[in-house]
């Protein structure tokens, strides 16, 4: 086989090993995982002048 | 109404040296450091003279008469570059000249600003990777290229999470991730994917160029902040070298040229 066959294997066979492992070590820990969150776009971005959240309620 | 006592130039001095070594670990320019600032000091009627450096903070606070002053060096806040802290701080600037808030809510609201907690590492890992594709459409990749350089945006950047996550320093960080997001990305060549394999590899490592600090540079050169334009340039210089040798050692192990 390809000595980069080989390689390119090793590499991926690895970060495949590493991410089990911490996903593991999260469960573990009992981390929770948000993959959706919601906030207003004025936490990015801000603009002298713009107004509140709270004026605009 | 009782009137709220009027700070000392030492809190002032203190609130005003911790809010500019934060702005400056979130990735601020000296220019908007210097500005904010000034329009704080004004607001609470005094003078601040302060000198940025690349890792501290020397700011002086003295009285309108210039009788009386307070002077702290403090160093720059270990944060990660964060434009949410950056406008919330700036708005913060913003409320305290617009006379909006006074001196004790805008340290109040300063320690909630601090509290900030980072963007989901998860969401950030998706649009990096979708963002990443989306240049290797710009440089005319094809559909399977476009798949390449996602997969491997994808496993460089968790990659580069787990390290730094570990404390790892960050120039060792690129030098792995962009070895990683290199050897996946040279799968075109490997398995004869697509039409432009050359593409997918040469924009599976365009997420860890660091576009901030050369900005950044390149602003506060033009304001004259000359040592802390240098310093960042030769930051983001080191990076992008350690992100080549990532890439060229992919490349290598891959059997790939560098030149033609």
């Amino acid at each position: 086989m390809e000595t980069r066959f080989i390689i390119w294997s090793s590499v991926v066979a690895m970060l495949l090993v590493v991410f089990a492992v911490k996903a593991f070590s999260d469960f573990r820990k009992g981390k929770k995982h948000h993959f959706i969150e919601i906030g207003s776009d004025a936490e990015m971005f801000y603009c002298p002048g713009d107004p509140k959240p709270s004026d605009q309620e | 109404m009782e009137a709220r006592p009027t700070p000392s130039l030492k809190e002032v001095c203190i609130f005003l040296t911790d809010y500019a070594s934060w702005l400056l670990g979130c990735g601020a320019t000296c220019i908007r450091i210097e500005k904010n600032v000034g329009r704080m000091a004004a607001a609470f009627q005094v003078c601040a003279e302060m000198t940025v450096m690349p890792t501290n903070i020397q700011m002086s606070v003295w009285d309108m008469n210039h009788q009386d002053s307070y002077s702290l060096v403090k160093r720059k806040q270990k944060t990660g570059i964060s434009f949410n802290i950056n406008t919330r701080m700036s708005k913060l600037s913003w409320d305290v000249a617009d006379r909006k808030i006074d001196f004790a809510e805008a340290v109040s609201r300063m320690e909630e600003i601090k509290k900030t907690p980072p963007e989901n590492k998860w969401a950030v890992l998706v649009l990096a990777s979708l963002a990443n594709m989306s240049f290797c459409r710009l440089f005319n990749g094809d559909l399977i290229a476009m798949a390449v350089v996602f997969v491997a945006t994808m496993a460089g950047y968790r990659i580069k999470q787990i390290l730094l996550e570990a404390k790892v320093d960050v120039r060792v960080v690129f030098v792995c991730s962009a070895f990683v997001s290199s050897v996946i990305g040279a799968s075109g060549y490997l398995f004869n994917l697509g039409t432009t394999p050359d593409i997918a590899i040469g924009t599976s490592v365009l997420y860890l160029i660091p576009g901030i600090p050369y900005i950044n540079s390149v602003s506060d050169m033009l304001d004259g902040h000359y040592i802390c334009s240098f310093s960042r340039f030769i930051d983001a210089l080191i990076l992008t070298i350690c992100l080549s040798i990532g890439l060229c050692g992919g490349m290598f192990l891959m059997g790939l040229k560098w030149l033609n």
